[in-house]
C-alpha cells in the first residue's frame, strides 16, 4: 500500500490535504490503469478526475484499510465502465474522425526511425483497441485487468466481489469471444494484404 | 492441428497484450489534475446540498399539508352543516304557531257570535 491508514482516516475526517495526499500518491497508477482500461489517451485525466470524486465521497464507507486498494480499483473499473458506455453511445458521431494510426501514419512519413517506432506502438495500440471493442464494455475490462494490468485471482476477486470459480468462468468465456476477434481479424488482414500482391 | 492452430493463436494474442500494455506512454498527470479533481467535488457537493434542500422543503410542504388534511377531519361533526332531512320532514316537524293562532281567532270569533 502506497499510503498508511492515519491518511485515510485523516481525509475522511474532512482534511482536503490528506485526500489530496493520497490523490497524488495513487494518481499516476490510477492514470496507467485507466489508459489502458479504455485505450484513449486523450481521456484519462477525466477518467481518473471521476474515480478520485467517487473516492472523496464514498471514503466513509470504507471499514478497514486492507481493502483499500482493491476498493479504489473496483470504482476505477466502474468510472472506466461508465466512459466506455457513453462512448458506445456516441461510437457514430466519431466515426469520421481520423484514427491515432492514420494521424501518426501521417507523421511518420515526414519523419524518422523515433516516428516509425511510435507508429508501430500506436499500430498495436489501435489493433488491440480493436479486438477489445469487438466484445462487451466487461468482457473488456475484465480481459484489460487480469491479461494487461496482470492482476491476479485474489485480486480480480477482491475488486468484482465474486466467487473465483464464477470469475474463471467469465475470464474464459472473455477470452474466447476475443480470440474468435482476433481470428477473424487476423484472416481479414491475410485477405487484404493476398489482394495487394 | 486444429488444437496446434488455437495455441498459436493464444499465444499472438498474448504477443498483442504486452504490445498494448508497452504502447502507452508513462502516465503524467497535468498540472491542472489536482485543482481540476477539487472544482468537480465542490460542483458535486454543491448539487448534493441542492438536491438535500430541495427535498427536505419538499417533505416540510407534505407534512404541512398532511397536518392540514388531518385537522380538517378531526373537526366534530356538529359544526358541519348537514342536511340529513329533507324540505318536507323539516317543515312538518317545525312548530305551527300560525296556524294555531289563526285557529284560536276564528275559533273566539265563533263563541262571540254563538253568546250573541
Amino acid at each position: 500500500m502506497l499510503i498508511d491508514f492515519a491518511l485515510i482516516q485523516r481525509a475522511r475526517e474532512g482534511d482536503n490535504a490528506a485526500f489530496s495526499e493520497i490523490v497524488t500518491a495513487y494518481r499516476k497508477r490510477i492514470l496507467g490503469t485507466i489508459g489502458r482500461l479504455i485505450g484513449r489517451p486523450e481521456d484519462v485525466e477525466d477518467v481518473a478526475q471521476e474515480a478520485f470524486v467517487r473516492l472523496y465521497f464514498s471514503l466513509d464507507q470504507l471499514r478497514t484499510p486492507d481493502v483499500f486498494e482493491p476498493w479504489l480499483y473496483r470504482l476505477t473499473v466502474n468510472a472506466s465502465y461508465d466512459y466506455l458506455r457513453k462512448q458506445r453511445r456516441r461510437k457514430e458521431s466519431r466515426m469520421a474522425d481520423l484514427s491515432e494510426q492514420q494521424v501518426v501514419m501521417a507523421d511518420a512519413s515526414a519523419g524518422g526511425q523515433e516516428n516509425r517506432e511510435e507508429m508501430r506502438r500506436v499500430q498495436a495500440r489501435e489493433q488491440a483497441n480493436e479486438l477489445l471493442s469487438a466484445v462487451s464494455d466487461e468482457d473488456r475490462l475484465l480481459l484489460t485487468l487480469k491479461e494487461v494490468e496482470g492482476l491476479s485471482l485474489k485480486e480480480l476477486r477482491d475488486v468484482y466481489k465474486v466467487g473465483e470459480n464464477a470469475l474463471k468462468v467469465r475470464l474464459f468465456r472473455a477470452r474466447q469471444r476475443v480470440l474468435k476477434a482476433y481470428e477473424q481479424s487476423r484472416q481479414a488482414r491475410l485477405v487484404a494484404a493476398q489482394r495487394e500482391h | 492441428m486444429e488444437e496446434a492452430n488455437r495455441d498459436r493463436l493464444n499465444q499472438e494474442l498474448d504477443g498483442l497484450f504486452l504490445q498494448y500494455r508497452d504502447s502507452f506512454p508513462e502516465a503524467a498527470p497535468s498540472a491542472t489534475f489536482l485543482p481540476g479533481m477539487w472544482e468537480r467535488i465542490e460542483r458535486r457537493r454543491q448539487s448534493r446540498f441542492q438536491f438535500t434542500h430541495l427535498s427536505r422543503m419538499f417533505l416540510s410542504g407534505a407534512a404541512a399539508i398532511w397536518l392540514l388534511l388531518a385537522g380538517f377531519l378531526l373537526i366534530p361533526p356538529s359544526r358541519h352543516i348537514r342536511a340529513e332531512h329533507s324540505y318536507v320532514d323539516a317543515l312538518a316537524s317545525a312548530p305551527d304557531t300560525d296556524g294555531n293562532s289563526f285557529a284560536g281567532v276564528v275559533h273566539e270569533e265563533i263563541g262571540e257570535a254563538d253568546s250573541q
